[in-house]
């Protein structure tokens, strides 16, 4: 192995991610490569400065996000929403809906038949009506004598 | 239940308000921005937390969000950029705090060669030195192969050698 893949397992080691059979081989040439000890030197005190100049979260910070948990929690939909349900409620309630749902199924199919009736009762209506005022009118028809056989007119 | 979360919230809280509010400072440039959606982050997992109680996803969901929240804002803001804030006051006196001014000279000098990198390198510099996220979960969090991640980290850090050794 170069010295640029021990390179890589120095960084590896350094972020945690090195498995534990190979740290024996990178220790192994570290030992025996000024080069690479130099580097690794150089990593690790370049990862300790990062490390020790992160800043902290200030108590505000912390105050603010707390603050806008409780308020949270408080909210009048939070408390509903949040209230413990017995498991029996959720099947009764999703029952009632079934039933529901069937019934109003059920109502609109009747619906739908009564609706078909009226219908068809208008158009048997509309067609009477039609054929009545095709019908020459009675009155218009000249009335017709019956005279017995004999008789003189 | 109410009591519970808030003690789980609690515990994540504290494992992670530094690391992420540290990343967030470096990607925003703005520690006031970095505060503010370092809430927005923490609001959602409170109210999130019950579906992502599995330990090893909630770092993964952590820095995702801020990530998405951070990229969001540049969305809205577009070319905005902010004025660097100062870190803190440096003290130079007779006592000891040399050592402390070459420390935040360093820190400097790196804070100015990583803004100078592209964005993807020093992402994921800032994931893996102020999250401690593992490789993979930096992959999944950018949407990128480990071995891109592993790459990427090479490069930073040997310019940043590079960088530091001329100083010397």
């Amino acid at each position: 192995m170069a010295c640029n893949d021990y390179r890589i397992m120095i960084f590896e080691y350094l972020d945690g991610e090195l498995p534990g059979e190979k740290e024996a081989l990178l220790f192994t040439h570290l030992a025996s490569c000024s080069k690479c000890r130099d580097e690794f030197k150089q990593q690790s005190l370049l990862k300790n400065e990062v490390q020790i100049h992160q800043k902290e979260v200030s108590d505000k910070f912390e105050k603010r996000v707390f603050d806008s948990i409780k308020s949270e929690n408080n909210s009048f939909i939070n408390r509903i929403v949040s209230k413990k349900v017995p498991a029996y409620f959720s099947y009764m309630l999703g029952g009632i809906i079934i039933i529901a749902v069937l019934l109003s199924l059920i109502q609109v199919g009747s619906l739908r038949t009564d609706l078909n009736n009226f219908k068809w009762k208008y158009e048997l209506t509309l067609r009477q009506l039609k054929y009545q005022s095709t019908q020459p009118e009675i009155s218009n028809i000249p009335a017709i004598r019956i005279v017995p056989s004999g008789h003189k007119l | 239940m109410e009591q519970e979360t808030l003690i789980d919230f609690t515990l994540i809280y504290n494992r992670f308000k530094k690391p992420l509010f540290n990343y967030l400072i470096k990607i925003l440039k703005s520690e006031m921005l970095a505060e503010d959606i370092a809430h927005n982050v923490f609001i959602k997992l409170y109210s999130n937390l019950a579906g992502i109680r599995k330990a090893d996803r909630v770092e993964i969901w952590i820095f995702t969000t801020a990530r998405n929240e951070a990229f969001g804002h540049f969305r809205k803001m577009k070319n905005i950029k902010e004025e660097e804030f100062s870190t803190c006051e440096i003290q130079i006196s007779t006592d000891c705090c040399f050592d402390e001014y070459e420390r935040n000279e360093l820190i400097s000098i790196i804070e100015r060669e990583l803004e100078k990198m592209e964005p993807a390198q020093s992402e994921v510099y800032y994931l893996k030195e102020y999250s401690g996220l593992r490789y993979k979960e930096i992959s999944q969090i950018m949407n990128i192969s480990e071995e891109l991640v592993k790459s990427r980290l090479f490069k930073v850090r040997q310019k940043l050698k590079t960088v530091l050794t001329k100083l010397v």
